[in-house]
């Protein structure tokens, strides 16, 4: 049973995060915990594209499977740090990656931009095609196999307005589908078809799927997420091809990720307030409002570096961070003069991975 | 037109069935004319009806309370979809607004489904008791008693709950009461009067077969002989999730023909669905499931329920083999048993309460939480998590601490005197659950052990007599299988390109 997709995707983002952080890092990415701490490491270390593509994994299996990993050679286990536990990358690790990489659909996935969105839109989907398929029938006597209300809502909406003229909606919703699909590789298009329910027919279970197609049922799921994910970018990027499919997405909205209370920090930081004016104002200690910086700095494009580095200290710190080859706070922070903070440290982390992307500016 | 015919009517109206099964019409009356109905009904035989319909005669909101919340979700799914639209079910699944959004219409309903967890929060039973409440359900209120099979903490709030809602007219049902559990039911729900309707609970196409094996090898062989002769809906009950799915890829590779799955309380959402009604729609044969399969379920042609394990009590079995032959026909229930077998949900009853030592460490911390004037987190995970205990078993400890003052709403509430004293009384009560339930085990082990006829001694706790089994009663009276010919088909479930399947399912015909 061939659990490639996982496998990769493990082993991938081990390679990029190389001991710096601990192995529940890895956890929470996959499962796309809030946490900033998550977020920024995503986008400081590359990883954004695995941020909440497997939110339904469970701890016990994920351990399972690192276990595994580190029986196979792939990852070993380095000592652990206050209980945390860190694994590294080995170069049978590179190999296997290099060996499979043409094979692995890793470019579906654009977790950070899509999670959120993906599910929705996976939901409605899979509604949508069980209501129109048993409404073309005259059959309005069915189980759905979502309970949902966001795609309850959207299906009911669809119904009222495409009443009149359904069967045209149904059939450009059909050939839509069948080009996206076509695209794929056969294995998963058949899979995801397979999943389906309509008039008279239930789709397939993860692990009637997993044992259909000889997949462990975490590369089923991480194969129909890809998918979706892929399907979306598709959509978007064509709006005009996929008419249907784009009204389908065209009202589901990035998530901004800024935590409530990051967003008040924001607000009064964009009225110029100084962080200790926020933190008083706020009741808050100085410390959170320098986290919720940092938060900030990931998202806003115009952030003012230099009004919290000098360009001395931001040449230290990145110096550090080249010396040292590390994204360890605590490292960076022994190898740079003691009156730099961690969080200009922080700072100079995401200004690094924002120029990396081409689109930071230190100003 | 007499009373009579006019519900008749409704029930082809709103339900589109025909006619009343036994006792619902009898319940509905009572229901009807606001009495205390107390219905004990077998497995099977419509008990929801018995409150769906009045909900729809009376004027204002029929609350249900059910303890499953995959079934309540199944319940209000098949009532929509029989354009029953004004029904809400009220969960832990239901997210904050939604909850709000329920909150604000309440009177737009004339059925809510809720667990009996939600129905403890204060401010929620104010909000109900502003509404005009025309019957008060419980589903399965052989919960309440802590003699039923299922006892629930929180059920026994409910007597008080009614209370506050001015004591609108009470419907408890059940499927499995002894004449003891019925008793406590009626106490613990402080109601003066009460009409009981209590049905046989046998079914008389059942046939009964006990079969003993020294290996794990002759269950699976006897398993799949019987499989063999009835190629047909049939289910197979494990008492571990483990277990049901991994014999399935046993029961895949023996009997390749045979379209099998699992299910059990931990897989998700929409699988739950999809395996349950390719069940109901012949696309599977047979289902491996845990005891969490089922409640709900209604597919009249399920001819042969094995139970791979013994189940722990005779309620208990008796409610999953009333999953067969719904239609009436023949059917056959297969109890395998194995020397082994008992240590399994020994471990179950041992490990359901919280232990001794398990409480005294809960005690402490609390204590130790109190000293530091902590208060009690807003959610319940946190609590269990640091105690290290199961949800089950802090949802248990959490009622009794607040049923004796030591927790009041987000406060601990120290008082060494009343805390040692709940502490032995706690204890004791643990133990007497216990036994009880291993009194309960020892009964299912009797009836395995016994060379009486099986059907007598199934239902004897429950009635005197039964009717004559319409096929073949019982392994200890005597059967011969050669008889059996169940005519049923096979599931089928068609492997076509995706592009047809496709088209099949949105544009038809191929």
């Amino acid at each position: 049973m061939s659990c490639l997709i996982f496998t990769g995707i493990i082993l991938t983002i081990a390679k990029n995060i190389s001991q710096e952080r601990s192995v529940s890092s890895i956890y929470n990415l996959l499962v796309g915990s809030k946490n900033i701490q998550t977020i920024q490491d995503a986008y400081i270390f590359g990883i954004q594209n695995y941020y909440g593509v497997y939110k339904g994994l469970e701890k016990s299996r994920f351990d399972e499977k690192i276990q595994e990993l580190t029986q196979l050679g792939l990852l070993i286990e380095k000592a652990r740090e206050n209980s945390r536990k860190f694994i590294a990358y080995t170069e049978q690790a590179d190999y296997w990656l290099s060996e499979h990489q043409q094979r692995l659909p890793l470019h579906y996935f654009q977790g950070i931009v899509y999670e959120e969105k993906a599910s929705l839109f996976y939901e409605r989907l899979l509604l949508l095609i069980q209501t129109l398929s048993n409404i073309k029938e005259n059959n309005f006597n069915f189980i759905p196999v979502i309970h949902q209300s966001d795609a309850e809502r959207f299906v009911r909406n669809v119904y009222n307005q495409k009443k009149a003229n359904k069967n045209q909606y149904i059939q450009k919703l059909y050939e839509e589908l069948v080009d996206l699909l076509e695209d794929l590789p056969e294995v998963e298009a058949n899979l995801f078809v397979d999943r389906l329910s309509g008039f008279g027919h239930y789709g397939k279970s993860i692990e009637q799927l997993a044992t259909t197609y000889n997949k462990s049922k975490d590369d089923v799921i991480l194969t129909l997420v890809g998918v979706s994910h892929q399907f979306i970018r598709k959509i978007e990027s064509e709006k005009n091809t996929y008419h249907v499919l784009f009204e389908m997405v065209a009202d589901l909205q990035t998530p901004s990720r800024l935590t409530d209370s990051a967003r008040k920090t924001y607000e009064l930081f964009l009225r110029d307030f100084t962080p200790e004016e926020i933190a008083h104002k706020r009741h808050l200690k100085l410390n959170t409002i320098y986290d919720h910086l940092a938060e900030i700095a990931l998202y806003d494009s115009a952030f003012p570096f230099s009004s919290f580095v000098t360009e001395t200290e931001a040449e230290e710190i990145m110096h550090a961070i080249e010396h040292t080859e590390s994204y360890k706070l605590k490292v960076i922070k022994d190898a740079v003069p003691s009156d730099i903070s961690f969080f200009q440290i922080r700072l100079m982390l995401v200004f690094k991975h924002k120029f990396r992307e081409g689109g930071g500016q230190f100003v | 037109m007499s009373k009579t015919m006019q519900l008749e009517q409704k029930l082809e109206r709103y339900f589109q069935y025909d006619q009343f099964r036994k006792g619902q019409r009898e319940i509905i009356e009572d229901v009807l004319q606001a009495k205390n109905v107390l219905g004990v009904l077998p497995t099977g035989s419509g008990k929801s009806i018995c409150y769906q319909l009045p909900s729809l005669l009376m004027d204002g909101l029929t609350i249900v309370v059910s303890p499953l919340i995959s079934l309540m979700i199944d319940q209000v799914k098949e009532l929509r979809s029989k354009n029953f639209k004004r029904v809400v079910a009220l969960n832990s699944l239901v997210g904050y607004e939604e909850r709000q959004f329920i909150y604000q219409h309440l009177n737009q309903y004339k059925l809510l489904y809720i667990s009996p967890e939600l129905l403890q929060q204060e401010q929620f039973i104010k909000k109900l008791s502003s509404i005009k409440i025309s019957l008060f359900v419980i589903d399965e209120a052989h919960c309440i008693s802590q003699w039923g099979h299922d006892f629930r903490p929180d059920y026994l709030k409910l007597g008080a709950i009614i209370k506050q809602l001015e004591s609108p007219p009470v419907l408890a049902l059940s499927a499995t009461a002894a004449p003891a559990v019925q008793e406590d039911i009626i106490e613990n729900l402080h109601l003066k009067t009460i009409t009981k309707h209590i049905y046989p609970m046998d079914r008389k196409n059942l046939t009964f077969i006990i079969e003993k094996v020294s290996t794990i090898h002759e269950k699976i062989e006897l398993m799949t002989t019987y499989l063999g002769k009835h190629l047909g809906p049939a289910l197979i009950y494990f008492s571990s999730r483990i277990q049901a799915e991994n014999m399935v890829e046993t029961l895949r590779r023996m009997m390749p023909s045979l379209k099998v799955a699992f299910y059990h309380g931990g897989i998700d959402p929409v699988d739950r669905i999809q395996i349950q009604q390719q069940f109901m729609n012949d696309q599977l044969d047979v289902i491996c499931c845990t005891s969490a399969f089922g409640m709900g379920i209604n597919k009249s042609n399920i001819r042969l329920i094995i139970h791979f394990h013994i189940p722990s009590q005779i309620e208990a079995y008796i409610q999953e083999v009333g999953r067969a032959g719904r239609d009436g026909k023949p059917s056959i229930c297969l109890l395998l048993f194995g020397v082994g077998d008992i240590a399994i949900p020994k471990n179950i009853i041992e490990n359901e309460l919280p232990h001794e030592d398990e409480i005294r460490v809960v005690m402490q911390q609390l204590k130790q939480m109190g000293e530091e004037g902590l208060e009690l987190p807003v959610r319940d995970l946190e609590l269990y998590e640091r105690f290290q205990i199961s949800e089950t078993k802090w949802r248990f400890l959490r009622f009794h601490f607040e049923k004796h003052g030591m927790i009041m709403a987000k406060n601990i509430v120290y008082d060494p005197i009343q805390w040692q004293r709940v502490f032995r009384q706690l204890n004791k009560w643990i133990q007497s659950r216990n036994s009880y339930k291993k009194q309960e085990l020892e009964e299912m082990i009797d009836l395995v052990e016994t060379t009486a006829c099986l059907r007598e001694t199934i239902y004897k706790k429950f009635q005197k007599g039964y009717s004559t089994p319409i096929f073949q009663c019982c392994s200890n009276c005597g059967i011969d299988l050669s008889k059996w010919a169940p005519s049923v088909k096979p599931a089928r479930d068609e492997e076509i390109p995706w592009k047809d399947k496709l088209r099949k399912l949105l544009v038809g015909g191929i």
